[in-house]
Formats: C-alpha cells, sequence, structure tokens
C-alpha cells in the first residue's frame, strides 16, 4: 500500500475543497493506505478546536477526529501558519507537530504520492 | 510505469485540467501506461458537456480521444458532482463514467506514480 500524504492548504469557509480532502482520507484509510496529513496555510484553521471556530462554520470535528482514530500516521502542521492564524502554542483538533520548512520538505519527499486539497 | 492521476482544477480555473491531459498524452506516448484518470472536486467540472469557443482547447475532446484510442479509464467523483448539484440522469454517458474516491484508491494501489493537478 501507498505511503499517502494529504496535504491541507484550505480553511472550511474556502469552498469544498477541505470536506473532500477529508473524504480521501477516509478512502485511504479503508484501503489500508497508510496516511499523513500536512496542514499548511488556511489549512491550518482546519485545526481550530470547537470553542475557537468562527460562528456560522461546519464544526470539522467529527471527520478530523475520525481521520485520527482510525489510523492517520502523522498529523503534522505548518509553524508559520500556526502563528500567522494565532495557533501557536494553542490546543488543536488534533495532536499535530509543528514542522518548520525543512521538516515539510522532508514530509513531502517521503511520500509515495501527495494529494493537495 | 503504471501512472494514475488525480484531477482537482476546474478547466477554467487556470492550467491545471489542461496540463493533466497534456501530461496523459505525453505519458501515452512515452510508453507508460495510464491506469486511471480521477475528476475529483473541481476537477469535475470539465465532466459536463459544454460548448467550447473555436478558439480555445477542447479538454472535453482531448479526454474523450484519450479514453476511445487508449482505453484509459477516466472517472468522476459521483459526490463531488453531486455537491455541484450536476448529478443529472445522462450526465456521464460520454467518456468519462462516474465513480468513487474508494476506485481511485484501488488504482492508488496498483499504480507506480500518483500525480494530482490542481490549482
Amino acid at each position: 500500500m501507498a505511503r499517502i500524504l494529504l496535504l491541507f492548504g484550505h480553511a472550511t469557509h474556502d469552498g469544498w475543497r477541505a470536506r473532500e480532502g477529508l473524504d480521501a482520507g477516509l478512502a485511504a484509510l479503508a484501503f489500508d493506505h497508510e496516511l499523513s496529513l500536512l496542514f499548511v496555510g488556511a489549512g491550518v484553521c482546519l485545526l481550530r478546536t470547537a470553542s475557537q471556530a468562527a460562528p456560522g462554520l461546519r464544526d470539522w470535528g467529527p471527520s478530523l477526529g475520525a481521520l485520527g482514530a482510525h489510523g492517520a500516521e502523522r498529523v503534522g502542521a505548518d509553524a508559520d501558519a500556526l502563528a500567522v492564524h494565532g495557533l501557536a502554542g494553542a490546543r488543536l483538533r488534533l495532536d499535530a507537530i509543528a514542522l518548520d520548512a525543512a521538516q515539510r520538505s522532508d514530509w513531502i519527499r517521503n511520500a509515495d504520492v501527495v494529494l493537495p486539497f | 510505469m503504471v501512472i494514475s492521476l488525480l484531477v482537482l482544477c476546474s478547466p477554467a480555473s487556470g492550467q491545471g485540467a489542461s496540463s493533466a491531459l497534456r501530461f496523459a498524452v505525453a505519458a501515452l506516448a512515452a510508453g507508460h501506461t495510464l491506469r486511471q484518470v480521477f475528476f475529483h472536486a473541481d476537477g469535475v467540472l470539465a465532466v459536463p458537456p459544454v460548448d467550447v469557443p473555436a478558439d480555445e482547447p477542447d479538454l472535453e475532446a482531448g479526454w474523450a480521444a484519450l479514453a476511445a484510442v487508449h482505453g484509459v479509464p477516466l472517472l468522476a467523483c459521483e459526490t463531488a458532482l453531486a455537491r455541484r448539484g450536476l448529478d443529472r440522469p445522462g450526465l456521464a454517458t460520454g467518456a468519462v463514467r462516474l465513480g468513487t474516491l474508494g476506485q481511485f484508491m484501488l488504482a492508488v494501489a496498483q499504480s507506480d506514480r500518483v500525480l494530482s493537478f490542481a490549482d
């Protein structure tokens, strides 16, 4: 099975992209692929806890939690993006490792398949 | 080499969809096998028939030729189509058939390389 890296770069308010990435992640796990999640740019907003989510936006917690609970091997987030979005040091939806640019490159390089959502 | 493609961008949002088609043609010409082309997210917007102005590239015709000549399976995510109100009866009667993410993940397992085209 392939080592798949799901790259989340869109926030919930930016169309269907994040939702469709979550669907892809669940499908990958169903087919026993090795799954890692990397949140970059505005995609780190998906990691906000429910209490931090903006009013009126859908709570993505259950879907993200399912990815974590059902076998996503690793979860990482762009350290710079976390800082930009006020999430550095904050409690996040998933236990994401804050990654610098070199570490993010390593994650991407080591994946068999990168799926950008 | 066995290759699968994931097309995530609409034909109207940039070069991604066009690049995917051009890559597919080049890969086949180089002797590679295309296991599957999967249209997901806004990539499914390439599926509905559209009247393309004569001076613009007709991606739909390009994909149809690829399927007809080389038998490349072209699948569009049924859920992504439904989210965009495009799950009309008879929509996928051309070269592109309705598919699921499960079929794409199976193709991933059976491919040496998977390339994504996004905006």
